[in-house]
């Protein structure tokens, strides 16, 4: 494990902290852990199509959340997910033979910086997660507790993304847990 | 361990992903859209990845039969809206646009 990814655990466990521990909220930081370790093991074994495992297991995690998610905020993250099967795509789409050799007969870009960046993003989108599933406990919390109402008050902010926890129109799951 | 030799696997893989990476992008509507249409961009990943591995040269088959299955999804919700909203009344309404009044 690098610094950035011992950052990224910490900010996993704040995120849960910060939700008062709901369950749905573990349930997505520990299906983002798991795809993050599964996606980052198949590149270090150096496993065949590393770009395309990536995209497979961020739809398996998309179409989780599509049939289980039940608040607006979940559907933030399925978004996310989203954009990471695109860059995932981009980068499959860049790794073959014939865009990688254009690419490296540009003498720009190398294909190593190309995959810095791509590391950079999916960094990027984890930690977007975090701050969705962070931020939106707690303004579930202040709003429970009566704060957040109106524009005076110090947790005005925290009130705009108060309507994210609420459920979404189209929950294919209702139940609450 | 994951054989990349095996064809006809890797073509399966990449066009069912292709599939479903397709129909989180654009939504289908309803449980037979996505029989209907995954049926035919499955099938379409699979017998065209072949070619469009050999046309855009890509390394294997499986990465192919992911993009024909990606943009096959969109061709194919077109043309099935196209089939369903066309009747007879349309078709004649099309004929006779530019018929003096």
């Amino acid at each position: 494990m690098d610094i950035w990814q011992v950052f990224l655990v910490y900010g996993a466990f704040i995120a849960w902290f910060l939700s008062e521990n709901k369950i749905r909220s573990f349930f997505w930081i520990a299906v983002g852990a798991s795809a993050f370790v599964m996606t980052t093991a198949w590149n270090r074994f150096d496993l065949p199509e590393a770009y395309f495992f990536a995209g497979v297991v961020d739809t398996f995690v998309c179409l989780l959340l599509y049939f289980i998610a039940c608040y607006k905020w979940e559907m933030i993250i399925f978004k996310l997910f989203k954009f990471s099967i695109i860059i995932s795509l981009f980068m499959v789409m860049l790794s073959t033979t014939t865009v990688s050799s254009y690419v490296e007969s540009l003498g720009i870009l190398s294909l190593a910086s190309i995959h810095t960046t791509y590391i950079i993003c999916l960094e990027v989108i984890n930690w977007a997660a975090l701050f969705v599933i962070g931020g939106t406990g707690v303004a579930d919390y202040i709003g429970s507790k009566g704060y957040g109402i109106g524009i005076h008050t110090r947790f005005y902010l925290l009130s705009l993304i108060r309507p994210l926890c609420d459920q979404r129109a189209d929950a294919k799951w209702t139940e609450k847990w | 361990m994951i054989d990349l030799s095996s064809a006809w696997m890797m073509k399966a893989i990449g066009a069912i992903s292709g599939t479903a990476m397709a129909l989180l992008f654009i939504r289908p509507k309803g449980i037979y859209d996505v029989l209907v249409r995954g049926t035919f961009t499955t099938m379409s990943g699979w017998f065209f990845s072949d070619r469009t591995a050999t046309l855009l040269g890509f390394e294997n088959v499986m990465t192919a039969a992911v993009f024909v299955s990606l943009f096959a999804w969109p061709v194919f919700g077109f043309l099935l809206n196209l089939l369903t909203k066309l009747d007879v009344d349309s078709i004649l309404k099309i004929l006779t646009y530019f018929r003096k009044k």
